[in-house]
């Protein structure tokens, strides 16, 4: 099973910090003024409709995109300010998974899952074979490694794509809308692993989805080593908060208990 | 109106605003040509990927090169022997053919076929990758796309462009050749004492920059149109043919320019 980063570092420090982040593109603002705060080993859950802005929220944290106003700082590192080969060695740290996955389709599982660790070029190829197998075993995907990408189908592009960017050991995971268009059992496969991930790497973790119910299953589930399975646990041990965005704005930031119990018109129209 | 007295900017014209795009399109070019470049000294290299893009760019290439050439040598034989025989000349058609394939015909016209296979594919490639985020996905994983992607792509084409052309030409002197002698019944020795009498270290010269330089051309425009599509496929299209057509008209532009630049510093 792939290693915990965040253990060398006590729990409860900020780890990503957005302070009143403006972004357009083309004059139409995409994030107006958004602040927000994740703790590590703590589950951010962004949720919005299509087009609110999530994606471009973890581009933004990534260093992919640049706010045109406001700062973004990971470890203590302003990201909003770095240069672009400052930025890579950061990256490093940091885990992405994208909502079309985003695989290398002219490269197989194995070169997709070990790409990070070819480009280091510190692992002998037995080591990085191995290394693989964990990342993919991790996913509960076995017996894949010479397929290519297009021979899988969209939940296993998904479940590749996070052995990918689990291949490192990050410290930070970003999941952009990790079980759109997939279906219903296939969607809590995937929530099931990342669940997983939070429970025993205790990885700090922004997840971008439109999907409330994947929402509360982070909040309301841990993972049971036991039976090996996500099962209903008692809300508010799960370090997961929320941040609900509406064209560009945050609405709400907290946990999903305040999140049930705000009165804005919005996020109970969201919430219906 | 009001705007205006509030001190607001005025709207830019549509002129304006295409001539900024213009510009700043321009900018981008160039950064991305420098870097690409800067690249070449930096670590890591990529080794594998430059010898890959060798092979696909040189010697998927070649039958197209060989075939252009072989039959512009064989076009120029056929077109000049009628004139050249009534001037009683017939004796020079090795050294036109071999002069105009090596100086213009041979680095143009390899260049223009390359170009238009491999400037396209550049494009479309790199473009699906950027429209399906897998550009992004490289940056994330912490790898410099250009360093990665452009950089191989540049020194393969500049590398396979530069002998392929000499292949162009070597298939194209054996295109009059072989026109000379079974559609003339012209002396092959003859033919070939011509041929290469005339090329003498100007004009070899001239002959073996242009293709450094068509190949910079290609690699650049091709990967900058990729590296900026836009809009799914519809875009990687767009960005496939805009490629194809400015790097066409850039060597056709950049051949006449060198042209004159060489024979300035070189003579006739």
């Amino acid at each position: 099973m792939p290693s915990a980063g965040g253990a060398a570092t006590p729990p409860g420090d900020i780890v990503v910090r957005l302070e009143h982040v403006v972004l357009s593109f083309g004059g139409n603002p995409v994030l107006d003024d958004v602040s927000l705060q994740v703790h590590r080993g703590e589950t951010k859950v962004l949720l919005g409709e299509s087009g609110a802005g999530k994606s471009v929220l973890m581009k933004l944290v990534l260093g992919l995109l640049r706010p045109d106003r406001g700062r973004v700082w990971v470890f203590d590192q302003e990201v909003s300010g770095m240069k672009e080969q400052a930025l890579y060695d950061l990256r490093r740290k940091i885990g992405m998974t994208f909502q079309e996955s985003a695989l290398f389709d002219s490269l197989s599982v194995r070169d997709n899952v070990a790409y990070r660790l070819e480009e280091d070029g510190v692992l002998t190829p037995e080591a990085m074979d191995e290394r693989v197998r964990t990342c993919l075993s991790f996913v509960n995907l076995d017996g894949v490694m010479d397929k290519m990408p297009a021979e899988l189908s969209g939940g296993m592009r998904h479940r590749v794509s996070i052995a990918r960017a689990l291949a490192t050991s990050p410290e930070i995971m970003l999941f952009d809308s990790p079980t759109g268009g997939l279906d219903p059992e296939t969607a809590t496969t995937i929530m099931d692993l990342i669940i997983k991930l939070r429970d025993c790497n205790h990885v700090t973790a922004l997840l971008a989805t439109h999907r409330l119910q994947d929402g509360y299953l982070l909040a309301t589930h841990a993972w049971d080593d036991a039976t090996q399975t996500a099962r209903w646990a008692a809300e508010g041990a799960r370090h997961t908060s929320f941040l609900l965005l509406r064209q560009g704005r945050a609405i709400f930031d907290g946990s999903a208990a305040e999140l049930r119990r705000d009165p804005d018109p919005y996020v109970r129209e969201f919430l219906s | 109106m009001a705007d205006r007295t509030l001190g607001a900017p005025p709207p830019d014209s549509a002129l304006s605003q295409a001539l900024k795009q213009w510009l700043f399109s321009f900018q981008e070019f160039w950064l991305l040509t420098a870097q690409a470049f800067r690249n070449i000294a930096a670590t890591p290299f990529y080794a594998a990927d430059t010898f890959l893009q060798m092979d696909s760019i040189g010697v998927g290439s070649l039958p197209i090169v060989v075939l252009t050439g072989f039959f512009t040598g064989a076009v120029m034989a056929l077109q000049l022997s009628a004139t050249l025989t009534e001037y009683g000349q017939i004796d020079r058609l090795g050294q036109l053919v071999s002069l105009s394939l090596v100086l213009e015909l041979g680095p143009v016209l390899s260049a223009l076929m390359i170009g238009a296979r491999n400037a396209s594919g550049m494009a479309s490639e790199l473009g699906s990758m950027v429209v399906t985020e897998q550009i992004d996905a490289m940056r994330a994983l912490g790898t410099d796309p250009v360093k990665k992607l452009v950089t191989p792509r540049l020194i393969a084409t500049i590398v396979m462009t530069f002998f392929l052309t000499l292949i162009a030409d070597m298939c194209g002197i054996v295109g009059g050749w072989v026109y000379a002698v079974m559609g003339i019944h012209m002396n092959g020795a003859l033919y070939w004492f011509s041929a290469f009498r005339i090329l003498d270290a100007s004009s070899m010269i001239q002959g073996l920059i242009k293709p450094l330089i068509f190949g910079g051309i290609i690699a650049t425009v091709g990967c900058y149109y990729g590296m900026k599509a836009r809009g799914g496929t519809q875009g990687v299209g767009r960005a496939t043919t805009q490629a194809v057509v400015l790097a066409s008209l850039l060597i056709i532009i950049s051949d006449f320019l060198l042209s004159r630049l060489l024979v300035g510093i070189l003579g006739t």
